[in-house]
């Protein structure tokens, strides 16, 4: 566990990142100028739709990105040390898996087929925690009955395949929690399981944030999801930072017009379809993003400042800095 | 790219202009592909070296300084001079003419093998890939007895019964390389019949011949036309080959493998024979090759489509 | 009146481990100019159901009916002409075109192969139209489908599905694959073609909120059957058989306010061997007793429904 970190403090700060793709089309501006805090203890949503650069954010945080990823400017920093001032090595050995773990939207293509799952959690556990065999096999299987895993040595001896969607996502976290992890990223990591075996999973999320102090980024694009489990929200639009509040602020009195007809969009607030608003236009493609605010084409408020100035996050007055919106204009919005 | 415009009611529209820019569009696909080809320089200069050959193959009458079958048993085996590039070979005949007129044979066996092997492979290749269950089997089954074949032996063994001359061999070399025909399309046509279009082809009430050869003959002609490039080079050599161990295009005709085996025979103190052919041989192998690398790559990003 | 109606119908595969009763029994109808949605967790069988009703896949036994004929053993040609009036739209707009025809390709064929035009000009007028309808341009006739965006390529998809005017859709998860703001924009489009056509939609989703916004009937899914059916409003108001209680609990609202309820323990079990009495008795809270493991329950009316549960006999 974090030495010295109370809940609340900042865990990971990202500050004005910014990150091109070369492309053989052009320069992808993916994320311009982003800033995010995840504190410690809290679940964290990041949301937005495809292409909006919340899975290039993470990717960057373990230093994943591809080839052709420049990282044009900002820092990140994890318990006040910068990641992208660090080396491959040294990101390899004490942050990748360490510290920082990440679990993926396909458990089944996560896990080796040729490993029970058993060996694969021992494998954590004997890289981060006890080489001792014997003892190792019994923290799996604590491990696997904290993630609520029924019959864990049943479990110990199956392949990934003889396992079901939600217990693999679930052998998926008895993993990451065997890393001793500080902060568990997670891309999407209920958007092939089923409804049953969601609600289940984000049980098992939330009791390990409460029992263990453990700190969550959940990236998804359900806001449904998000509502359910996450502490805090963020929303991206095109590579940029929208909104970011606590979950009941954000969905109960959005600033942004971009979170609020996100919002406004999903099924479930309103029954009839007729009441659902849309949002014009489509999202802009990243090669030629549109100047200043990246969602002025299709925002119904915007006026002439808004395609000049970039907005920058400001303070929602009252919420101490924990409702910030990147909008002009916001106090108009109604 | 605006998505939200009005839901009904038609625009005003030129319906000329819009049949004009339907034919247009069909032509931009093919630049797009060219456009991407041309990137790969190595392609591009294979490509240059097959257009020459053809030229040369069509023109060698023009462009050969001598008779190819014209000997001078004055002149054997001679050094590369003035009089002749290349130099001449054991009956006093220049290389170089024969050369040419070799390329001709060369083109033309390889075209014919590849149309022959890749019409009868492409076509059951679907077959088995569409249709499947036994007929599948017994297809996949016969190109498995096939590509155990040693093809050389099997190629020596139909040409000589029957009777030994160009066209035996031909159908020997096509028998044998259209197994690889078979076998790429018809893993194309499983991957393909496992997309939802197919479905949806049959939903809209096409019929089995329609979906054959307007959704799956489209989609696997990209690796066809890369399996061909690929099968043309080996066809050559195969025939070159056959020729070497004394099938296939008869004497005096100038034929590749032929000089090669002539030369073969002089290589300790006259190389140039040897040399100068097997590399007319290999530049030839190597431009088809990276002329099918380039078709490949340029295809590629049409056939995978993402957004 | 109904469109399209199954007796009894069953589809059973053959695989390694067994047959899979992908769907059992299952007796449902689609009433002209409803809306029915379907509903269940993957292998349900719904997707399954569909695909049968189509006559895409051959069923093992019972009846379908479309427009009050018998349909169910017309073979691939017969069937053709048919296939004017019903249609599907899938879920993955990516997979459902073929990359090598353009848009005006998809949408001339279904004209085309049933001889719905005597001109080229009379073609592309109503190419032009139907586009129109689903929000996109004349221009966008001479794409190809990688030059669209998913949204697009699903405005295409369904584009080609109402180009011949059917009396029956089949939606099989047809936003799933696509963003919320997309998503918002496709079922309102749907909703006005269906205005504008008189079509009548069977749509299938996982998506438990969708579903609810969208159909005037809900059917619900377990394990090959159906568990229960009803007026949308009245299942959601107050659903009776136990799965579907369970299920509408699971579903998460967005309203940090309303917190899931877990009420499913464990997985769905194989569908190769499926328990001898009701599908659903190994996890279900309200078991009456013994007759829920030895007897499968029947889908018989109860209150204003359809329900196959013993807690009500």
């Amino acid at each position: 566990m974090v030495e010295g970190l109370k809940l609340g403090e900042p865990l990971m700060v990202i500050e004005d990142l910014k990150i091109d793709f070369l492309t053989e089309e052009g320069t992808v501006k993916a994320l311009d100028s982003i800033n995010l805090t995840v504190r410690k203890g809290e679940i964290h949503g990041l949301i937005g739709e495809t292409g909006c650069g919340k899975s290039v954010t993470s990717l960057t945080t373990l230093g994943l990105l591809d080839d052709n990823a420049r990282i044009q400017g900002g820092h990140i920093y994890y318990r006040e040390k910068d990641l992208l001032k660090m080396k491959e090595k040294k990101l390899r050995r004490h942050i990748r898996g360490n510290e920082i773990s990440m679990i993926f939207q396909n458990p089944v293509s996560s896990l080796n087929p040729v490993y029970t799952a058993g060996e694969q959690v021992r494998e954590s556990v004997v890289l981060y925690q006890d080489k001792n065999k014997k003892r190792a096999r019994q923290i799996v299987l604590d491990e696997l009955d904290r993630v609520k895993l029924p019959d864990p040595e049943d479990v110990y001896e199956k392949y990934p395949h003889e396992l079901s969607g939600g217990m693999k996502q679930r052998v998926m976290i008895a993993m990451m929690l065997a890393c001793n992890s500080n902060l568990l990223i997670a891309d999407e990591p209920t958007t092939a399981l089923d409804v049953s075996i969601q609600a289940q999973f984000i049980k098992v999320l939330k009791v390990l944030q409460e029992k263990n102090d453990l700190t969550i980024l959940y990236i998804t694009h359900d806001m449904a999801v998000v509502s359910e489990i996450c502490d805090r929200v963020t929303v991206m639009y095109a590579g940029q930072i929208v909104e970011t509040a606590d979950v009941h602020d954000l969905f109960k009195d959005p600033k942004h017009p971009y979170t609020r007809g996100l919002i406004h969009s999903v099924p479930g607030v309103k029954t009839a379809i007729e009441d659902f608003e849309t949002i014009p236009g489509t999202v802009p493609r990243l090669i030629n993003p549109p100047s200043g605010c990246r969602f002025h084409p299709r925002c119904e408020y915007a006026k002439k400042k808004c395609s000049k100035v970039k907005p920058t996050l400001e303070g929602v007055p009252g919420k101490n800095d924990k409702h910030v919106v990147s909008c002009h204009f916001w106090e108009e919005v109604e | 790219m605006e998505e939200d415009q009005s839901y009904f009611g038609t625009e005003d529209i030129d319906i000329e202009q819009e049949i004009q820019d339907l034919k247009k569009k069909k032509t931009s696909q093919m630049e797009l592909v060219w456009l991407r080809f041309k990137r790969n320089k190595l392609a591009l200069i294979g490509t240059a070296i097959l257009f020459l050959l053809i030229f040369v193959a069509i023109f060698a009458p023009i462009l050969a300084p001598y008779d190819p079958l014209e000997t001078n048993v004055a002149r054997r085996r001679e050094d590369p001079s003035r009089d002749h590039w290349l130099g001449t070979d054991q009956l006093g005949r220049d290389l170089l003419s024969r050369l040419m007129y070799g390329a001709r044979i060369a083109l033309f066996i390889g075209l014919i093998i590849v149309g022959v092997s890749g019409g009868i492979g492409v076509t059951l290749g679907l077959l088995a890939g569409t249709i499947g269950g036994w007929v599948d089997e017994v297809i996949m089954r016969v190109v498995d007895a096939f590509m155990s074949f040693p093809v050389l032996i099997f190629g020596i063994a139909f040409a000589v019964s029957f009777g030994g001359g160009l066209y035996p061999v031909i159908m020997a070399v096509g028998l044998i390389t259209w197994t690889q025909f078979a076998r790429v399309t018809r893993g194309d046509v499983l991957a393909i019949k496992q997309e939802q279009y197919i479905e949806g082809a049959r939903a809209i009430g096409e019929s089995r011949f329609s979906i054959i050869t307007r959704y799956f003959l489209p989609n696997v002609l990209p690796s066809i036309i890369v399996v061909a490039t690929i099968q043309m080079p080996s066809a050559i050599l195969y025939s070159a080959a056959l020729n070497f161990l004394g099938v296939g295009v008869e004497p005096p005709t100038p034929s590749w493998g032929e000089m090669v085996n002539a030369g073969s025979r002089f290589m300790q103190f006259r190389p140039n024979m040897v040399t100068v052919t097997g590399l007319a041989i290999v530049v030839t192998v190597l431009a088809f090759n990276f002329m099918g690398d380039g078709l490949r790559d340029a295809l590629d990003p049409v056939r995978r489509g993402g957004r | 009146m109904n469109i399209v109606e199954t007796r009894n119908l069953k589809k059973f595969f053959e695989s390694k481990k067994g047959t899979v009763k992908a769907v059992n029994d299952v007796s449902i109808n689609v009433i002209k100019g409803e809306t029915l949605g379907v509903v269940g967790e993957s292998g349900c069988g719904k997707t399954t159901l569909g695909r049968t009703i189509l006559k895409l896949i051959e069923p093992s036994s019972g009846k379908i009916i479309f427009e009050g004929k018998d349909i169910t053993n017309l073979n691939e040609k017969q069937i053709r002409p048919l296939r004017k009036k019903m249609n599907i739209v899938f879920q993955d707009p990516v997979a459902s075109l073929n990359p090598q025809m353009t848009v005006y390709d998809h949408l001339s064929r279904p004209l085309e192969i049933h001889n719905m035009i005597s001109s080229e000009e009379e073609k592309i007028k109503r190419i032009i139209d139907i586009l129109n309808t689903m929000g996109l341009k004349a221009e966008h006739m001479i794409r190809y489908p990688h030059e669209l965006s998913g949204g697009q390529k699903q405005r295409v998809c369904i584009a080609r599905a109402l180009c011949l005017e059917p009396e029956f859709l089949l939606l099989d998860e047809p936003t799933s694959a696509l963003d919320v703001s997309v998503q918002s924009k496709i079922l309102k489009l749907l909703e006005r073609a269906k205005s504008k056509f008189k079509v009548s939609y069977m749509f299938i989703s996982h998506n438990i909120n969708l579903v609810r916004s969208i159909s005037d009937r809900i059917a619900v899914m377990y394990l090959g059957r159906l568990v229960e059916v009803g007026d949308t409003k009245k299942v959601f108001r107050d659903p009776k058989h136990p799965y579907t209680k369970a299920l509408f609990a699971s579903v998460p609202q967005p309203d940090p306010d309303k917190k899931v309820k877990i009420a499913l323990e464990g997985d769905v079990p194989s569908p190769v061997d499926p328990p001898i009495g009701c599908a659903f008795a190994p996890r279900c809270k309200d078991k009456v007793g013994k007759i829920c493991d030895d007897k499968m329950p029947e889908l018989e009316e109860r209150y204003d429904r359809r329900v196959a549960c013993h807690l009500y006999d």
